[in-house]
């Protein structure tokens, strides 16, 4: 994004971009020491012509969380700008995952497919299969790609 | 050919969503028939030229969760090094 100083509230720097900044809509009756966003948390929506919503074919999603912050809404032009695809949106329309639509995979998200009672995950599994596809590749392109 | 998984992190087996990892890879590498071993790589360790020798050794990274990282620069090099290099990469 070309911010030098781009930080995220949870390290208290005096930068003028925080781009990750708390939760907005913290999940309610949480336990004592909770993260604010904590549990499965359903209606996310994956952004069409994303690999992410061909991972899910097209279905909303039912996820994990367990979290503090989120990336500030008012920061989403500039990620697009620079390069970002949003691919996932939450109930209130908070972004909840992006990829890097010039790369071979690059999903990045704030809910845990690890942690999703039903295994596999479907975002594990495409996730294992671009390893596997890149494991195939010659050698000679890893040592210099 | 075994499928080797280099999860970015400062492991800590009290966290579930650390403890998860490896047997979410696990069920993926099983529904897909494929053999996959992963190992937790310290965020000291993903620093410089040595942080990338490292990482280079695997077919794909995965950033865990659980800020603040013993190392930040570690843990934004080796999501640096994903995205620079093209390895495949998931972040949860």
């Amino acid at each position: 994004m070309g911010l030098a100083d781009a930080d995220t509230a949870e390290n208290g720097s005096d930068s003028k971009h925080i781009v990750i900044t708390p939760v907005l809509c913290a999940v309610p009756n949480r336990n004592p020491g909770d993260p604010k966003l904590v549990g499965p948390i359903a209606g996310i929506r994956m952004e069409p012509g994303t690999t992410l919503h061909s991972i899910y074919g097209g279905a909303e999603a039912v996820e994990e969380h367990f979290c503090n912050y989120e990336v500030n809404a008012e920061y989403l032009s500039r990620f697009e700008s620079a390069g970002l695809r949003l691919a996932a949106w939450g109930p209130a329309g908070e972004l909840k995952a992006f990829e890097l639509p010039t790369h071979r995979f690059f999903l990045a998200m704030l809910f845990q497919p690890q942690r999703a009672r039903q295994q596999p995950h479907p975002v594990v599994v495409a996730f294992v299969k671009a390893a596997a596809a890149f494991a195939q590749r010659p050698t000679a392109a890893r040592a210099n790609p | 050919m075994t499928i080797r998984i280099g999860i970015l992190g400062d492991f800590n087996p009290e966290f579930p969503a650390h403890t998860t990892i490896d047997p979410s890879l696990q069920h993926a590498g099983r529904a897909l028939g494929v053999e996959v071993e992963s190992q937790w790589l310290a965020t000291p360790s993903l620093v410089g030229a040595e942080g990338e020798r490292l990482m280079a050794g695997y077919h794909g990274l995965w950033a865990a969760p659980a800020s603040p990282y013993k190392s930040l620069e570690g843990m934004l090099h080796g999501i640096e090094f994903a995205r620079r290099r093209d390895w495949p990469f998931v972040g949860t």
